[in-house]
């Protein structure tokens, strides 16, 4: 059972680098092409991913 | 020529021969000629063929003896440029699969940890923790407001002593009202049972001790609204079985009699005998003859 949570738990990890990478790719693409905007939007949502994992570590920390 | 010879001829003849023979003489000399010529020079022709073919054939050999050696030279350094391109284009190939996706790879991560290191200057880590811890104890405080029924109001000493003082005080009138509404159900209970009872006294009252134990067997438990509605139907079931009762004693009494009177023995023989006849025509037989006698 402790094993399966772990698996979930690496499995959205995953996910979520690979969401991650794949924004700041789609940045550094923007920006290779001169699309200023998109890339903002890009580099915003890779911002908000990093803030949001931030949060969820320091949920996992016990109040008490 | 011919003249040469012609001269040649009349010098030797000395008007010997004439000019027509001369003539003769030379066309025959030069045909003669001629036919030697052309067979030799035939001849040199083939042989010169001959030689320029074989001499021609070992040039043709050695042109293609080194057009060969220079082939292979070509193919050998074509073949080395090929493996050298080949192996060129699969180190370009290597650089575009692999390299490339290592350098955009650590592009990638380079620019993560940069902005990792951008948000932790700007926005701290600590700060995040706090937040967070901020918001969660914020989000249990409220939950345990939900669950204990505190709101702001309570949080003040006076407010909440004077609230469970009349919490206290409505909890016990709450009681006592629950126990009066138990006492009042159980004396309209009894009321309801003593009501029920005197109207049915009354209304038995003027019946036999037969009836009125009926009656109070059958309407004894129910409602005085229940009594007054069914006690004349009550009354005349009992009328109705009373009468059937009587009726059946009667019929039970006449079978009885009946039954008497069929197990009498003279009646059996007397069936038995038309029986016997329709059974035996023998025996009628031999009663008839008896008779005449």
């Amino acid at each position: 059972m402790k094993k399966k949570i772990n698996n979930n738990m690496a499995k959205k990890h995953a996910k979520k680098k690979v969401t991650e990478s794949s924004e700041i790719v789609n940045f550094l693409t923007s920006i290779s092409q001169k699309n200023y905007s998109e890339a903002n939007k890009y580099l915003q949502n890779v911002i908000d991913l990093k803030l949001k994992t931030k949060i969820g570590v320091a949920q996992k920390e016990n109040l008490f | 020529m011919e003249t040469n010879l012609t001269n040649a001829l009349k010098e030797a003849a000395k008007d010997i021969l004439t000019e027509d023979v001369l003539k003769e003489i030379e066309n025959a000399f030069e045909t003669s000629v001629n036919e030697k010529v052309k067979l030799h020079v035939e001849k040199a022709l083939n042989e010169q063929d001959a030689d320029y073919s074989s001499k021609l054939e070992k040039l043709i050999e050695a042109i293609d003896t080194d057009h060969t050696a220079k082939l292979k030279k070509v193919v050998e350094a074509i073949d080395d440029r090929a493996s050298k391109l080949k192996a060129v284009v699969e180190k370009y190939e290597a650089a575009l699969n692999k390299e490339a996706s290592d350098f955009k790879s650590s592009i990638v991560d380079h620019v993560s940890k940069y902005l990792d290191l951008y948000l932790d200057e700007k926005v701290p880590s600590a700060s995040i923790q706090e937040a967070v811890k901020n918001k969660k104890a914020y989000n249990l405080l409220e939950d345990l407001r939900k669950t204990l029924s505190i709101d702001l109001a309570l949080a003040n000493d006076n407010i909440r002593d004077a609230v469970v003082d009349g919490k206290s005080k409505i909890d016990e009138a709450a009681k006592q009202l629950e126990a009066a509404q138990k006492q009042v159900t159980k004396l309209v209970e009894e009321n309801k049972k003593l009501n029920s009872q005197l109207v049915l006294e009354k209304k038995v009252s003027n019946l036999d001790e037969e009836r009125k134990s009926y009656m109070k067997k059958m309407l004894g438990n129910r409602s005085a609204e229940f009594i007054k509605e069914n006690y004349e139907y009550t009354l005349k079931l009992f009328e109705q079985s009373e009468e059937e009762r009587l009726k059946n004693l009667k019929s039970e009494a006449i079978t009885e009699t009946v039954t008497s009177n069929v197990d009498r023995p003279v009646v059996e023989e007397a069936s038995s005998t038309p029986a016997q006849e329709a059974v035996d025509p023998s025996f009628t037989a031999y009663i008839s003859e008896l008779k005449k006698y």
